[in-house]
């Protein structure tokens, strides 16, 4: 702390304050209070100063960290990406499959071993655990930390709203492949694996039955209109949230 | 600054030099027991220290009301959408009741002329499984509970409505779900049971992008006790889910109006 800004306390009356007393009668504050003054601000200056350099530091350090959270979401968006996409390919595919399979039986076709995969398709149970760890983490932390506002919306909205429906989604699908479909398939099939086999014990019997007919066609709309249109709106705003992530670290 | 009146004999020509930093002054007046020069000296740094910490915090509180605005605007986008949202879900809950009032009258005017099948439109009965369930965007909100910001909103009222939100919704979602839960494990295998279900199965017919003559398809339905009591059951509990609605609904707004006064 030094004592530049002093100039207007002059060397003679230095020495004023050791014996104020003393000289009251030709005590003069101007000089004394501009001194005090002078003194006082330096040190408001110093502490502001160490203040600022701290807030400096802290922001720099805020940056490292958002960088830090930023690739880490990359990292688990990446991985949403491939786990949904496969899985919206296994969807796509166990539609061809119903579709196949409803034709063969509407065409009274014959049973060959092969259309135990068809059969298993139907008893389909994609679930998938999406990695909602990083959002969770930065949560707790405050959203705060993504400087960027519209960037931080992106993400708020995948993971809030867009994962929070595709969870719903498969809740809904559990409890339809589970609490309907399952007991159908343990009292008609045997060999049961979910969406790979599915043996019939009187492929016949299985053929005519319009209960089994409405099945597949329930099994169906939910894959077409329920969980299709979900996995690719979420893969379409991971893709989105990604370049926006990746246009950010570039910055 | 503090020099005494008797110069310092090592340094004859210090009455007019004064050491230049504050700790060498105040060592100086302690050596020397210049006691007045002492308590000035640490005055000086203890205001100096005390008017820096002031203008921090007038700068702190400056940002956080900064913030809060900044988390108000946040919270009044998303509670606009969810006013909005929650009036689209209500109207999406009334065209579903309106469907399931209209297959429960043609199946009991059937039933009353002793007919053992009827006819429903399949753009109706697509409507009446429609188990649909609310989902909002709330991440501002969320953050907020989960970090600790909502201390930052300083209208009391609107911290309370914030902070229980999630409750006032959860009375409407819960209910949602009995919903489904009613559509999924009873209608549907009724429905399997009692008639083919299969062309009902097309999902333009919500979007109500077929043709106008698929659109218009119906399909038999086999006239039963127990579907008119399942689809009974099913009306009463929708418009229970409606009448639920009214809450968030209500409290959306009312937040809002906090939301608006709070904002500057």
């Amino acid at each position: 702390m030094t004592d530049v800004t002093v100039p207007s306390a002059p060397d003679d009356h230095d020495n004023d304050l050791a014996s104020p007393a003393g000289n009251s009668l030709s005590w003069d504050w101007r000089p004394k209070i501009r001194w005090f003054a002078a003194e006082i601000l330096v040190v408001v200056v110093g502490v502001l100063v160490a203040l600022a350099l701290n807030a400096w530091w802290q922001g720099k350090q805020e940056a490292a960290q958002e960088r830090i959270v930023l690739d880490e979401l990359q990292t688990a968006l990446q991985n949403d990406l491939v786990i949904l996409s496969t899985q919206l390919a296994t969807f796509r595919e166990t539609v061809k499959k119903i579709d196949a399979l409803s034709e063969h039986l509407e065409a009274a076709r014959p049973y060959s071993d092969s259309l135990d995969a068809y059969f298993g398709s139907v008893y389909v149970l994609g679930i998938v655990a999406v990695n909602t760890s990083p959002y969770e983490s930065l949560k707790s932390r405050g959203l705060g930390l993504i400087s960027n506002a519209a960037l931080r919306s992106d993400v708020t909205r995948l993971y809030d709203l867009r994962y929070r429906i595709l969870v719903e989604i498969q809740e809904t699908q559990r409890s339809a492949v589970l609490g309907i479909m399952r007991p159908y398939f343990l009292t008609h099939f045997e060999d049961l694996v979910f969406g790979v086999t599915a043996t019939p014990f009187s492929y016949d019997q299985i053929a005519g039955d319009r209960y089994f007919h409405n099945l597949m066609a329930y099994r169906r709309q939910i894959i077409v209109s329920s969980e299709i249109p979900v996995y690719e709106q979420t893969i379409a705003q991971i893709s989105k949230l990604q370049s926006s992530i990746e246009k950010e670290l570039s910055r | 600054m503090t020099d005494s009146n008797a110069p310092v004999p090592s340094q004859p020509s210090s009455k007019h030099k004064r050491p230049w930093t504050i700790l060498g002054r105040l060592s100086k007046a302690v050596r020397e027991q210049n006691w007045f020069a002492v308590v000035l000296e640490l005055t000086i740094v203890v205001f100096g220290v005390v008017i820096g910490f002031q203008v921090t915090a007038w700068g702190q509180t400056r940002a956080d009301r900064a913030e809060e605005q900044d988390l108000l605007q946040g919270l009044r986008i998303e509670f606009t959408e969810v006013a909005a949202d929650l009036e689209k879900q209500v109207e999406k809950h009334q065209r579903v009741e309106q469907a399931v009032a209209e297959t429960i009258d043609i199946i009991a005017n059937a039933r009353q002329d002793g007919a053992p099948k009827t006819s429903v439109a399949d753009t109706t009965l697509a409507w009446a499984l429609i188990p649909t369930t609310t989902q909002f965007s709330q991440g501002v909100l969320d953050g907020m509970l989960a970090t600790g910001r909502l201390q930052l909103i300083r209208d009391r009222v609107l911290r309370t409505a914030l902070s229980e939100w999630e409750g006032v919704m959860a009375d409407v979602t819960e209910d949602e779900v009995t919903a489904r839960e009613m559509v999924v494990f009873q209608l549907e295998p009724l429905l399997w049971r009692l008639m083919d279900a299969r062309s009902m199965r097309e999902y333009e017919l919500l979007l109500g992008t077929l043709s106008p003559s698929k659109l218009a398809a119906k399909s038999e339905i086999t006239v039963d006790t127990e579907l008119i009591g399942a689809l009974s059951s099913r009306l009463y509990w929708q418009r229970h889910v409606i009448r639920e609605f009214t809450g968030p609904q209500a409290e959306a707004v009312r937040i809002l109006d906090l939301l608006d006064q709070s904002l500057e």
